[in-house]
């Protein structure tokens, strides 16, 4: 920086601020989950925040058994899997659709088994509401508000590059991976080889769950999907049945040119 | 014996009694009193090692580059006894069915007294925590630290820990800030042309009964909605946004930056319907209030890409 800002009374105007505040004035207070850089960088990027919103369901698995001895997605826990967080996500985007939000960004997607029973938990959907300042409309082709697990500084870089986010994108799958027979364990024992039957089970399952994952973004008439996380939770199924779930945010672009400015190399002090 | 800065001895027994008088009063206990005193004096005559912080090496210089220097580390704490807070879950025994509280649905309920606790207790240690501040002629307290933890029986105590900051120049604010940002934070909100208010917090506190459909739906075989439960949640984390934002307006701050999101659940034996459940329901969301200010000084500098090696 050439110029600098405490020489020109920074911290002065600063603490003039301070001193000319008025507590219990009415209006607005906004509420937002991003850090300092996320929120500086998304008011850099031409938005301002409109508020906290979220979405909350409290869900009970139903029951399935899954066959010893068999491969098998599980789907009616799969289909709990889906509901739920469409119930929270779809509460949510409500809540920024009545601030009149363009978009919500930084949303996270947590899942937490609480004290209510073990079948049940609890599905929470947070992020940050935010709205264009150019006036333009930012909301997707459905005309929602557009959704994001992009961090601040992430959806600023995207749209550095020429996209906007259309909307988050999820597949999910919950397998129960077959035990193996006695005579599979016997035949093995003490050998290096692969168990192809395992291999399968936790091939097909992210398979499933990233095919769903690309139908929901074609939905979205989306070019890509980008910041894709795929995860896998046992949650409270025991150790053969596993939740495979993969998400990410469905983009299109807005402008021909995607030109990444020359990024700086930068030799870190910190550790 | 212990003697203070006036030159007055004090025996152990005199300090505890004269601290908790002191306390009663809305004053600082006296060792932090004379702590305090003797880090000011000090620092008047100009002296070295006038200041402690626990500040790391990058959040200081960050804070010096704005043109902030540490004064002192500053401390605010409260113990509160969480006392008989009971209200009902507001569920009567209704209707012909055999069942634990008949077949109405339960309304969702608020506890006052439970909100108002947290709130009190959390308020009392941070304005401490500004009186200290005050006391080392600080303009504002950065990085705090805070924290609740149950204490011996049904004690609870907040912790406010924090580093307090003075501002070059003569311009100074009649009432501290504080904030639980980082110094680097700090600095990187200051050079952008906004400045931190005051810790917020919202809290939201509530209680349901398990009725018969609750109880039903967490049963069953099939995928459903828990739709009393998620009510009573939902209820919880709206009850502490709206909380959040009155304590945000009540220091005039603009936007909020949430730190912390946090929500407990447990489960009661129900005082209204023999062998019935309540459940209670806590959230927490604590931040920092931040306002833009005015200022002539060149902000303009967008962010650079930088790949790290």
């Amino acid at each position: 920086m050439t110029v600098e800002p405490t020489a020109q009374g920074l911290p002065q105007d600063a603490m003039a601020r301070l001193e000319e505040l008025r507590p219990d004035k009415a209006g607005h207070i906004f509420t937002s989950d991003l850090s300092v850089n996320e929120f500086l960088l998304v008011k850099q990027a031409g938005f301002t925040p409109l508020g906290l919103v979220l979405g909350t369901s409290v869900y009970h698995c139903g029951f399935q058994l899954g066959r010893w001895s068999k491969n098998q997605e599980l789907d009616v826990l799969s289909q709990a899997m889906y509901h739920a967080r469409e119930l929270a996500m779809s509460r949510m985007q409500a809540e920024a659709d009545v601030l009149g939000a363009d978009g919500i960004v930084g949303v996270r997607l947590e899942v937490e088994f609480k004290e209510w029973g073990s079948d049940a938990a609890e599905f929470l959907a947070v992020g940050t509401a935010v709205k264009a300042d150019d006036g333009r409309s930012w909301r997707n082709d459905q005309g929602h508000p557009f959704t994001s697990d992009l961090s601040g500084q992430d959806f600023w870089t995207l749209l550095q590059a020429g996209y906007a986010p259309l909307g988050m994108v999820m597949g999910v799958c919950v397998y129960h991976v077959a035990h193996r027979t006695f005579g599979n364990i016997l035949s093995n024992l003490g050998q290096n080889t692969e168990l192809p039957q395992f291999t399968q089970a936790l091939y097909d399952a992210r398979e499933l769950a990233m095919a769903r994952m690309q139908k929901e973004a074609e939905a979205l008439s989306a070019e890509g999907i980008v910041g894709v996380q795929l995860d896998q939770r046992n949650h409270s199924w025991g150790s053969h049945t596993t939740e495979f779930f993969a998400i990410g945010t469905a983009v299109r672009p807005i402008r021909a040119d995607h030109e990444i400015a020359r990024p700086q190399l930068v030799l870190g002090l910190d550790r | 014996m212990t003697v203070d800065p006036a030159g007055r001895a004090w025996t152990p027994e005199q300090i505890a009694e004269g601290s908790a008088a002191e306390i009663a009063a809305g004053r600082l206990p006296l060792r932090a009193q004379w702590r305090i005193a003797e880090q000011r004096a000090r620092r008047d005559r100009g002296e070295p090692g006038s200041f402690t912080s626990d500040l790391t090496v990058q959040e200081f210089a960050a804070i010096r580059a704005v043109g902030f220097s540490p004064v002192g580390q500053v401390l605010g704490s409260a113990v509160y006894n969480v006392g008989w807070s009971y209200t009902g879950c507001g569920y009567a025994y209704g209707g012909l069915g055999g069942f634990a509280g008949g077949w109405s649905a339960a309304p969702v309920v608020p506890v006052p007294a439970t909100q108002q606790l947290l709130n009190e207790a959390r308020h009392r240690a941070v304005q401490r925590m500004r009186q200290e501040c005050a006391g080392l002629g600080g303009d504002g307290v950065v990085g705090v630290r805070l924290a609740m933890r149950p204490y011996y029986g049904n004690g609870l105590e907040f912790i406010a820990i924090g580093t307090a900051v003075r501002a070059d120049g003569d311009r100074h604010p009649k009432r501290p800030f504080t904030s639980d940002l980082t110094g680097q934070d700090f600095a990187k909100l200051i050079r952008s042309g906004w400045v931190p208010v005051a810790l917020v917090q919202g809290v939201g506190a509530v209680i349901r009964h398990d009725d018969w459909r609750t109880q039903s739906q967490q049963r069953s075989w099939y995928n459903n909605e828990i739709a009393g439960t998620t009510q009573l949640v939902h209820a919880a984390r709206d009850q502490a946004r709206v909380s959040l934002a009155a304590d945000g307006r009540r220091y005039g701050g603009h936007t909020v930056l949430l730190q912390t999101m946090d929500l407990q659940v447990r489960g009661q034996s129900c005082a209204n319907v023999r062998e019935g459940e309540d459940h209670v329901a806590t959230a927490f969301l604590w931040g920092t209030a931040v306002v833009p200010f005015r200022t002539r000084a060149s902000l303009d500098a967008p962010p650079l890409m930088m790949m790290r090696l």
